[in-house]
């Protein structure tokens, strides 16, 4: 506790002193900072609006997880679209009208003609 | 993610304290503010989308790396200027003395007592050689856990130490400033009065 004590008087002094510091110091570091913020390209400014540009943002950083999403994705959606065609193609050939070669094939009417069992 | 002003709320809040850690470090006031922009610069650049509240820890160990690449550089170029770079100056008499002794004897009254004497601009003198004094781990934990107000946590990811050592350091760096100040005359309560 005496450690604590006397090392917050020596940082209060410290504090104080550097409250004083030289405008020529100020100054460089006034324009350090500004550098250091221009140089900054992916901090989210508060005053922009719209999700596309949070969007926007949040892609850039995460540019390697956001492409393996969208690949993911494509793959899912080709895989299901092509399952949705086999199964419609299926389906219309169920349930189509016959051919008109059916009509007037003479094996195919005697199948027809024939005891299921 | 911080936001762009928070990052310009916290660089201008540390500015002054980096620069005079690294004054401390580096004992030169133009490679100090070098230093203090590169780091500035390097914590925009990489991380400035993290969260505010890792700036603290982040800005600290991208302030410690950026002196260590600036005393490699001295090194490398100036090898004997740096080992005989040194707080002795020349005295009247032509030999050298220690400045504390310089600073203390200059000022002192015979009709008062020495520990009243030192105003405050001294005594921020003599703090200031004494935390130049200190080993850099000792410094940079100083600073870390008190002036920077971080916790043993964050100043061990900072310093890349464990937190035990941490913990040692600021011990014995706080125990090295208040013996150097009390050889000059400098208590705890004298601190107190000086602090207002």
């Amino acid at each position: 506790m005496r450690d604590e004590q006397i090392a917050k008087e020596i940082i209060q002094l410290l504090d104080e002193h550097s409250e004083h510091l030289n405008a020529t110091v100020l100054s460089r570091l006034n324009t350090a900072r500004q550098q250091a913020l221009a140089a900054s390209p992916d901090t989210y400014d508060s005053n922009q609006q719209g999700a596309l540009r949070l969007f926007g943002s949040y892609f850039n950083q995460h540019r390697l997880m956001m492409a393996m999403l969208i690949v993911t994705m494509i793959l899912m959606a080709s895989i299901l679209i092509q399952g949705f065609n086999s199964d419609l193609g299926d389906a219309d050939l169920l349930g189509s009208d016959l051919p008109p070669e059916a009509y007037i094939d003479g094996d195919f009417d005697s199948w027809l003609s024939q005891d299921p069992q | 993610m911080a936001t762009r002003q928070e990052l310009s709320d916290f660089l201008a809040d540390v500015e002054r304290r980096a620069f005079k850690q690294t004054t401390y470090a580096v004992r030169d006031d133009h490679a100090a503010l070098d230093i203090v922009q590169d780091a500035m610069l390097k914590l925009a650049e990489k991380y400035g989308n993290k969260p505010v509240d890792e700036f603290p820890m982040l800005f600290q160990r991208i302030l410690q790396n950026t002196t260590r690449d600036y005393w490699r550089r001295q090194k490398v170029r100036n090898l004997w200027t740096t080992l005989l770079s040194s707080f002795n100056v020349v005295g009247d008499d032509g030999e050298e003395s220690d400045p504390l002794e310089r600073l203390t004897s200059s000022h002192h009254n015979a009709n008062d007592e020495p520990e009243v004497q030192l105003d405050r601009s001294q005594t921020i003198a003599l703090i200031e050689m004494s935390l130049q004094k200190l080993p850099s781990r000792q410094r940079e934990a100083f600073v870390m856990r008190y002036w920077e107000d971080m916790d043993v946590a964050e100043t061990a990811k900072a310093m890349g130490c464990s937190q035990g050592s941490v913990k040692t350091h600021c011990s014995r760096a706080v125990k090295a400033l208040a013996k150097t100040l009390a050889e000059h005359g400098i208590t705890k309560d004298i601190l107190n009065v000086k602090g207002g």
